[in-house]
């Protein structure tokens, strides 16, 4: 992992100084034209934010290139955990959301600040379906920045399940009765038993239909030997066999390829659900530090940090310029390019009755 | 002596008798059922850590069996990680700190509770039994609004305040459950033969709840070190031990890192514990280091004797 992280962190200082050295504009800088010199701006910023958000790796460059921005970073489980402990106080100056989880419920309860769009250098760049995300936008402003995504969908193994699946009905199919798995998140979970059901709107269910699809989970909760969490866990799942179908991510096939399991991700007809993070301002930024909190917001959108993230977790991008920097293989492994093909896409966007899904899907679990 | 030789030789000769098949069994099952229970025991204890133990040194980042090969080089990414090295600092200091100021405060408040009697006693007593029972999650956020209120700048120094409000009523109870079983006719008598009261509490009362304190300093020591909740809300932008893990878990890699540093976390709490109890029953004997495991029931139960 090391050797790679530096090879990224390398491969990513040689990009940035290639682009810099030919002109080109997409190198990650503060100012409404990129013009400004990095090392002139200075400040510190309070980092809340995924593990991820901070590695040493993909924020190499960054530092390299704005040496006198300070970072201060705390991590964080969820952003549930993080909306408590910034509203119990806690004073942060970029904060990391994602679509499927609060980015919405960050601008309705003023956690986020609306963004100059003037100084967000990628705005422009990136594709349209990540600008329309539940939250990015909200009353007329920017106030989120997208900068990684991806989608969900059906992974199973191939050498078991020998029919493709092709709708979230076949992980209730009572042939992998005990041997199917579903992410352990309330939306997630409701999303699949709904369009399962035929919900066509599944995201604006009433109760009644809440009450519907959770008799529905309860009634099949024996087809599913865990509900995961997780990454390591799905993984460890299928590769011990005890599991061979269920919900998941493409990079979760791929990992498990990497890994001898015969893995493969398809594409649910009812629509695909489409998670994307990114990063947002909050309205505790000292004056000082405005132009160190734009410029790290525009490396994380920037080309060079996105391809950083296709390489390493196989997210997928939000910024369409990325394309030119990725190579073919990584185009079609990372499905770099899905934000094209997003028609059947649902954004996970926490639906308004969030606590409803949330209180029915502890009963599934409870029962 | 002369009469107990005389009642020897006049004493009817008692032979053993052989035992039944029916009580060999009964014994032999009793034994196996003991071996049993105890096997289970310790699967459940430790089982876990060798799990953990065998993952940590397994060539993928992906916990199931069949392992995948012998490789060492989760050890080597933890040992380069620099974000791990900080929370592995932080943890450690956090920890060292908060143990000796949860010791000598629960001591003091022990013997406070223990020894005087005043009105408020019953209420002091709740208020510092609280925080056992109180939810950490929710003492950590209260503890993040009681910081943010007075304008208090969250850093490793509030996440020290705050496990020492939780930790040291831990050590006033195990010490307080060791002082009431203390007999202070022994005070007594050692003032009545010319003791001073330093000499009492050097040569009667330390020794007493010596285990006791080796527990709660142990004790006190593991509850800082592997607390999340409380660090979790409590820290700023710095991270501990428990904050990293829980924050590094969404990614395989790291899980296997965090396998290969627990193996050796593990490893050294085994040793220093081992080192401290064969330290402990050299200077004491083997009743003090029974005292630290059972938290001082033991030298308790001896005194009593």
């Amino acid at each position: 992992m090391g050797r790679w992280v530096r090879a990224g962190a390398a491969a990513i200082a040689i990009a940035l100084v290639g682009v810099a050295c030919g002109g080109g504009s997409s190198a990650p800088a503060s100012g409404p034209h990129g013009s400004v010199d990095p090392s002139s701006i200075t400040g510190t910023i309070r980092l809340l934010s995924y593990s991820d958000g901070f590695d040493p790796g993909y924020l190499a460059a960054f530092q390299q290139q704005y040496p006198n921005i300070k970072l201060e970073t705390s991590s964080m489980g969820s952003n549930e955990e993080a909306i408590a402990k910034i509203q119990a106080g806690f004073d942060a100056d970029v904060v990391n959301s994602c679509v499927d989880e609060a980015t919405l419920e960050m601008d309705e309860k003023g956690i986020y600040a609306p963004l100059d769009q003037s100084r967000l250098t990628n705005w422009n760049d990136l594709f349209p379906s990540m600008q329309q995300l539940p939250g990015v936008q909200y009353n007329g402003g920017i106030y989120m920045v997208p900068v990684d995504a991806g989608t969900s969908g059906i992974v199973y193994n191939a050498d078991v399940v020998t029919t493709p699946p092709t709708s979230w009905a076949d992980l209730f199919d009572p042939q992998w009765q005990g041997r199917a798995g579903m992410e352990d998140i309330a939306v997630t979970a409701f999303m699949i038993g709904a369009l399962t059901l035929g919900i066509q709107d599944p995201i604006n269910m009433d109760q009644t239909q809440i009450d519907q699809v959770k008799q529905f989970l309860i009634d099949h909760k024996s087809q599913f030997r865990t509900f995961w969490k997780g990454d390591a866990e799905v993984k460890s799942l299928f590769k011990s066999g005890e599991i061979v179908i269920s919900s998941g991510y493409p990079d979760t096939a791929k990992a498990l390829q990497q890994e001898g399991v015969n893995a493969k991700f398809a594409v649910a007809k009812e629509g695909q659900f489409l998670w994307a993070c990114g990063y947002g301002m909050t309205p505790n930024v000292a004056p000082e530090n405005l132009d160190a909190v734009y410029a790290l917001l525009n490396y994380y959108s920037s080309p060079e940090a996105e391809l950083y993230e296709a390489q390493h977790w196989n997210y997928q991008i939000a910024n369409e310029k990325t394309l030119k920097l990725a190579s073919p293989q990584l185009i079609q492994e990372a499905s770099l390019d899905a934000p094209f093909h997003l028609q059947n896409a649902i954004p996970a966007s926490p639906p308004e009755n969030r606590d409803a899904w949330v209180a029915a899907w502890t009963e599934v679990k409870a029962s | 002596m002369a009469t107990n030789v005389a009642e020897r030789a006049t004493a009817p000769v008692v032979t053993a008798i052989p035992p039944t098949a029916g009580v060999r069994f009964r014994s032999h099952a009793v034994t196996w059922s003991w071996r049993a229970f105890l096997f289970v025991v310790y699967l459940v204890l430790f089982g876990p850590l060798v799990i953990l133990m065998l993952f940590s040194i397994n060539d993928s980042n992906v916990l199931a069996f069949p392992l995948e090969g012998v490789t060492f080089h989760w050890y080597t990414d933890a040992f380069h990680d620099q974000l791990l090295h900080d929370a592995l600092v932080n943890s450690i200091v956090v920890a060292c700190i908060v143990a000796p100021i949860c010791l000598v405060l629960g001591t003091l408040t022990a013997f406070g509770l223990t020894r005087f009697r005043f009105r408020a006693r019953p209420a002091v007593a709740g208020l510092v039994g609280a925080p056992l029972i109180l939810p950490w999650l929710i003492i950590g956020i209260a503890a993040l609004m009681f910081y943010v209120r007075f304008k208090v700048d969250l850093s490793l120094n509030t996440v020290i305040a705050t496990q020492v409000v939780c930790t040291f009523p831990l050590v006033t109870a195990i010490v307080g459950a060791q002082l009431f079983r203390f007999q202070r006719v022994q005070e007594e008598a050692a003032i009545d033969l010319g003791c001073s009261r330093m000499q009492v509490l050097r040569y009667i009362i330390l020794p007493h709840i010596a285990p006791a304190l080796a527990a709660s300093a142990i004790f006190a020591f593991t509850w800082s070190f592997n607390n999340y909740e409380i660090s979790a809300f409590t820290l700023g932008f710095q991270q501990t031990f428990p904050v990293w893990v829980y924050s590094s878990v969404r990614n395989p890699d790291h899980t296997a890192i965090v396998n290969a540093i627990s193996t050796v976390i593990s490893i050294i709490q085994v040793v220093l514990l081992t080192v401290a109890l064969l330290f402990l029953r050299a200077r004491s004997g083997d009743d003090a280091a029974r005292g630290i495991i059972a938290g001082g029931e033991a030298v308790a139960a001896s005194a009593e004797t």
